[in-house]
């Protein structure tokens, strides 16, 4: 799995859309390629390869992938096949339903996270 | 059978002695065809579509950028293969498709290499290579999302030879719509971190400017007005290449 590259940007080699910092996309976009997320995007976004969402990025959007690190910010659902990371200086307001996931400290997770093959354990009350 | 179209630029005399050695090549590597000087009361139009009529199986234009989008939409509709002897400046579209300029052309043509290109169209206007787009334009990519440059003096493409770096070929079926940021903001470079362009694949996309209509440019040359849908055509133009393109 060709996953990006923690701290440069994206190998963006072979990066399929790149919606750059001065881009605002708006709508129901579908890719089937990797996708780096620096600007504006409000609706839904789904790509069956990875997804990366930049530092300064703002993602108003449900989206779903099959790999997500998040350096920026996402307001919506995050579904994902494989890994969510969460870096440091990113935030997630929605839930996230993921295969695994990993949250760097100083990062903000504000939801629900489900994680696919793990059941579900109801906390008890203390007596 | 091959005929060769020679620009009505290269009359000019420091041209002569390239042109001379381009006959005498062509010769020698027995690919010798019909050949046409336009001139100033000849057009290199009306040249290729009799070329055409006369049923050539390869059309070989001599010249530079300017000279094959005034013979591209001669040959879209026809079977002819286009062969190109790059002389001259502007060569943007020979550079991409590993063609060298002047006599070593020749060497090319006689290899024969021949690749099936996608290309654009702009409303009823093909290109070849981009269509550039001032920033305030909207692109609506197949009524599934919208494109909107935030950076007022940016500029907007749509390339069939897409940049290093990027995923697409010109031959992959798809367009590359590419959205740079003007001075002050960082451009798009790959691999470099945070860098303010964009790059989206699309097959159609319709461009609309809130102002009013504004120019598409086609290949450097011809324009078309908004609205435009923009949509590639598959596999629509042969063409012999190097190998040395940049696909």
């Amino acid at each position: 799995m060709a996953m990006f590259q923690r701290d440069s940007g994206a190998d963006v080699k072979d990066v399929e859309t790149i919606i750059g910092a001065t881009v605002k996309v708006e709508g129901n976009f579908v890719g089937t390629g990797d996708v780096v997320i620096e600007g504006h995007v409000a609706g839904t976004l789904k790509t069956s390869k990875n997804l990366r969402v930049g530092e300064q990025a703002v993602v108003k959007a449900d989206v779903e992938a099959a790999n997500v690190v998040v350096a920026g910010e996402i307001r919506g659902q995050v579904s994902c096949s494989g890994r969510v990371e969460i870096l440091a200086t990113g935030k997630i307001f929605g839930n996230v339903d993921t295969q695994t996931i990993a949250v760097a400290h100083g990062a903000i997770l504000h939801g629900k996270v489900s994680m696919a093959g793990h059941e579900t354990v109801e906390a008890k009350p203390g007596k | 059978m091959y005929a060769y179209l020679f620009d009505s630029f290269l009359q000019e005399r420091k041209y002569q002695h390239d042109i001379g050695q381009i006959e005498n090549r062509l010769s020698t590597l027995g690919i010798q065809g019909k050949i046409e000087k336009m001139t100033i009361l000849k057009n290199i139009q009306e040249a290729a579509r009799q070329a055409i009529k006369r049923g050539v199986a390869t059309l070989v234009v001599v010249g530079n950028d300017e000279t094959i989008t005034k013979v591209l939409p001669q040959i879209i509709d026809s079977d002819v293969t286009l062969g190109l002897i790059p002389l001259g400046p502007q060569q943007t579209i020979a550079r991409a498709l590993g063609i060298p300029d002047g006599v070593v052309a020749c060497d090319v043509l006689s290899r024969r290499i021949l690749r099936r290109l996608d290309l654009g169209r702009a409303n009823a206007v093909y290109f070849l290579f981009n269509l550039v787009a001032p920033a305030d334009v909207t692109v609506d990519c197949g009524g599934q999302y919208r494109v909107t440059s935030l950076d007022p003096a940016g500029s907007l493409m749509t390339a069939n030879f897409p940049p290093a770096g990027t995923a697409g070929q010109p031959d992959d079926g798809r367009l590359e719509l590419i959205v740079t940021p003007g001075r002050g903001a960082r451009g798009w470079l790959p691999g470099r971190r945070s860098s303010g362009g964009s790059v989206f694949s699309i097959t159609k996309a319709k461009f609309t400017s809130p102002a009013g209509p504004v120019n598409l440019t086609l290949d450097g040359q011809v324009t078309v007005k908004t609205p435009a849908t923009v949509e590639v055509v598959r596999r629509k133009l042969e063409v012999i290449v190097g190998k040395d393109r940049a696909f």
